[in-house]
């Protein structure tokens, strides 16, 4: 384990660094955003978080939905 | 379930989001889904006022922290079939037959049979059950109404989950903590198994730990995926688990592994807990786990060297007969190899500073002890019961602050069976009035036959819910729920987690869907006590509880996705533990004072029979379902269409069934319909059996309930003394005996697959 002194360091300078990614307003925040996004995607061959049913979601049409909500009476009244 | 612990004391973390370019005419909110227990935060989008999509959040720490549940959640509360309006039963109970009537007309006359019941039979008489997870608007409110009211009687599916383990976690340093997952450096995963659609932020956070380079050690009958991928995997037999601990702390102790000046300084016991730990040589666990003692010995070495190491909560222990030891093994574990209240270890998460926790809304000190004492289980299996936990008032307060916490909504629950045995009228005293909440309860304890009976004998049965469920069929008021599309929502998960965040709402409640919050107030003014709800709204309800921290609810949503106050470690070296001795009690004087076993012990599994050779686990989760919701949903049900047991090729070639085979399960309480799934993972002589399953569209009514009676393992989980932990009164879920019946004839074959029925 790194002496704690390094660790403290190197966690306050994460925190500062996922904090200005999420604000995402000024150049460095993109950057650090950028940052972010790659260290955090895996390796396509080791991508863990490939599904289809997230890849592709592009959610529901509200038409579709409402007609299947209204496709038949309830059971239930 | 934790959001990142921030890593510096300085820094409180507050993280504010900022939202995707805006699609012209849609509205985005951040929320947190509350399909399961693990409050992941998304965003949703909607049209016209209607959810139409459910995505991930915009904040690049929650990246991908979805699964379908969530992302086909627009699809599942715009069923046709969905509870909108307030029903009231027509006919017998469990007729199937149902009016709709208005919540004014139902409220008013629950509230009078609620009063007459407690009138006549005491408070006593009224018990609830309760999903806190997804119910999460109730808050502790129906609690509080309880407790002013004079009844203990709550209890909730956490008893066989995070809320037992909370409890019994506190019997060894007076508190349940939560791993650090950014920060560990090894992992034991004690048969815990989530996945990309099951626990999903627990598995993103133990799959960046392994990136990282933490060492993972996997105890589990399977090969799964988990234990592909671990350093060490040990196949124990199911139900093993507490001998597996006793074997690491054999070596542990024997190789001076443990943290030695904190046993000194910070332990009681120690030598107790030696002399009982000598009773268990490698060779002997190597014989009651299945495992080689070697591999024992590596993993225990790892496991204390390679730390802090964490081990992560898991549902395995929480459903054993030796669950109140697995438990507390656990803690052992974690205490003596220094692995406590340290970065990259177990962290001691208390309650959010200046914030309203939902104990404080509970009350719990208004009710009077000999009602406490009245609770059901109290005498028989008393440890997460208020008579279990009355020795950490002084010490929580010492702590934290105050007298109760209640972690996980688990430290002061009845005893479900004897909750159930009391509805049949074989209680100390009898239980007349009824409330499941977002609970489908017949499908989510043990013995459901028992619980059917127990409802059948009821005066009153109230079931707030989305779905006719088979729980729901038997009541006299089925009551809509609403959705967490549909309600704000502020979580300090649960008093465990340490941090505070809130979810906007995002459409209006559809039908005449009521929260689990507002259907408390309205039962407070039913019984003639409104005062006890003295917020008009939800949103008072949120700013009232934020007070002291300065902000209201809208203004801290819009402030901030987590809320967390800075990590401190060794926080003991100031106060103690919260424990009755203020140290952590290896050999628990709670236990002890109930006359129990101060140390852990485990109780070998009694010989299988010839009736039934083979063992069963169950509890397991199937990705396109929580729990026993989400049949009747076409998205999720296409994915998992059946209820199917694994078993591995030699077992099916033993039992003479082929992949795909409609066969009957069966012991002494059931014989339950699924089909067969040849699975290699599985070792031999093991059926995993799926938890929960009903199907929505099947005939109800009692005698049918939608297929639970075909289909639910409820039926077939023990609760006899023999198939039962001791301290809590839990199930043995991870061993029951059970064997394989062979569908013969063309016509019960026909029936079988005749429940393959097109989902709506």
């Amino acid at each position: 384990m790194l002496p704690r002194f390094i660790d403290d360091f190197l966690g306050k300078q994460m925190i500062r660094m996922a904090t200005a990614a999420a604000r995402n307003e000024t150049m460095m925040d993109r950057f650090y955003r950028g940052l972010f996004a790659r260290l955090l995607q895996p390796p396509k061959e080791n991508d863990y978080m490939t599904d289809d049913i997230i890849r592709e979601d592009l959610g529901y049409d509200v038409e579709e939905l409402r007609q299947y909500q209204n496709s038949r009476p309830s059971r239930f009244g | 379930m934790p959001a990142p612990i921030p890593l510096s004391e300085d820094e409180n973390g507050h993280i504010k989001a900022v939202p995707h370019q805006q699609r012209e005419g849609v509205v985005t909110k951040r929320t947190l889904c509350q399909t399961c227990d693990q409050q992941c935060a998304v965003v949703t989008e909607s049209i016209d006022g209607q959810v139409v999509r459910v995505r991930s959040s915009d904040n690049p720490l929650f990246r991908d922290h979805i699964c379908m549940k969530a992302i086909a959640s627009p699809q599942t509360f715009s069923h046709p079939d969905r509870i909108l309006y307030p029903l009231k039963r027509v006919g017998e109970r469990g007729s199937g037959k149902w009016e709709r009537v208005s919540w004014e007309e139902a409220m008013s006359d629950i509230g009078t049979r609620l009063n007459a019941i407690i009138e006549t039979y005491g408070p006593e008489a009224w018990a609830v059950s309760t999903s806190q997870w997804n119910t999460a608007t109730d808050h502790g409110l129906g609690r509080r109404i309880m407790n002013h009211v004079g009844t203990p009687n709550w209890t909730s599916g956490v008893a066989y989950c995070a809320g037992n383990t909370a409890a019994i976690n506190r019997m060894t340093y007076g508190w349940f903590p939560l791993g650090d997952f950014n920060n560990t450096k090894c992992i034991l995963l004690m048969g815990h198994s989530p996945n990309r659609h099951s626990w999903t932020m627990i598995y993103q956070m133990l799959r960046f730990a392994i990136q990282r380079g933490a060492k993972v050690i996997v105890m589990d009958p399977r090969k799964s995926h988990w234990a592909e991928m671990a350093d060490i995997w040990l196949p124990l037999k199911a139900g093993s688990d507490t001998a597996m601990m006793f074997g690491f702390l054999k070596v542990i102790i024997d190789e001076g592994l443990y943290d030695k000046a904190f046993v000194k300084n910070w332990t009681i016991g120690f030598d107790d807990l030696k002399k009982r730990v000598d009773e268990y040589p490698l060779d002997r666990v190597a014989r009651l786990t299945g495992c080689d003692p070697e591999m024992i010995a590596k993993a225990a070495r790892m496991y204390a060297t390679e730390g802090p190491s964490v081990i992560p909560w898991t549902p395995i222990t929480d459903m054993q007969r030796n669950s109140t030891s697995g438990i507390r093994l656990q803690s052992i574990l974690r205490a003596i190899c220094g692995h406590i209240d340290v970065r990259g270890g177990e962290i001691f998460n208390g309650p959010i500073t200046d914030f309203v926790i939902e104990a404080d809304i509970e009350m719990h000190e208004v009710l009077p002890h000999a009602q406490k004492m009245k609770q059901l289980g109290a005498d028989t299996h008393p440890a997460f019961t208020y008579r279990g936990q009355a020795a950490f008032t002084e010490p929580l307060k010492r702590i934290w602050g105050r007298a109760y916490v209640n972690q996980n909504t688990g430290c002061y629950m009845a005893n479900p069976t004897e909750m159930f045995r009391a509805m049949c009228g074989d209680g100390p005293y009898p239980v007349k009035a009824f409330f499941a909440l977002g609970n489908n309860t017949i499908l989510s304890y043990a013995n459901g036959q028992r619980i059917i009976d127990g409802m059948m004998n009821q005066e009153l049965v109230v079931v707030q819910e989305h779905a006719m469920t088979p729980t729901a069929q038997l009541a006299d008021y089925v009551l809509p729920g609403d959705s967490w599309h549909e309600r704000p929502w502020l979580s300090d998960a649960f008093s465990w987690g340490g941090f505070l965040r809130g979810s906007e709402q995002s459409q209006e409640p559809m039908g005449e869907a009521k929260s689990t919050w507002e259907f408390w107030k309205l039962v407070a003014n039913a019984i003639g006590r409104p005062e006890l709800v003295p917020w008009d709204n939800i949103y008072d309800f949120y700013d009232d509880r934020l007070k002291g921290m300065g902000m209201t609810f809208k203004e801290f949503v819009a402030k901030t996705d987590v809320y967390f106050e800075p990590a401190q470690f060794r926080k003991y070296e100031a106060k103690g533990f919260a424990t009755p001795s203020g140290k952590v009690e290896l050999r628990s004087s709670v236990l002890e004072d109930l006359g129990f076993d101060g140390l852990p012990y485990f109780r070998e599994d009694p010989e299988l029979t010839e009736e039934y050779p083979l063992k069963m686990f169950t509890g397991v989760r199937e990705d396109p379902y929580f729990q026993t919701a989400g049949r009747q949903v076409p998205d999720m049900r296409k994915r998992c269409p059946e209820p199917r047991i694994f078993v591995n090729q030699k077992t099916a070639d033993e039992w003479d069934v082929q992949a795909d085979e409609w066969v009957e399960l069966a012991n002494e309480l059931a014989t339950l319909r699924m089909q067969v799934e040849i699975n290699p993972s599985m070792p031999d002589d093991l059926v995993r059996v799926p938890h929960g399953w009903w199907k929505p569209e099947m005939e109800i009514g009692h005698g049918k309930l939608s297929g639970a009676m075909l289909h639910a393992d409820s039926l077939m989980c023990r609760d006899d003394p023999e198939y039962m932990d001791i301290e809590q009164g839990i199930p043995h879920l991870k061993g029951i005996p059970c064997r394989i019946n062979k569908i013969t004839t063309d016509a019960t074959k026909k029936e079988g697959q005749a429940d393959v029925a097109e989902v709506h």
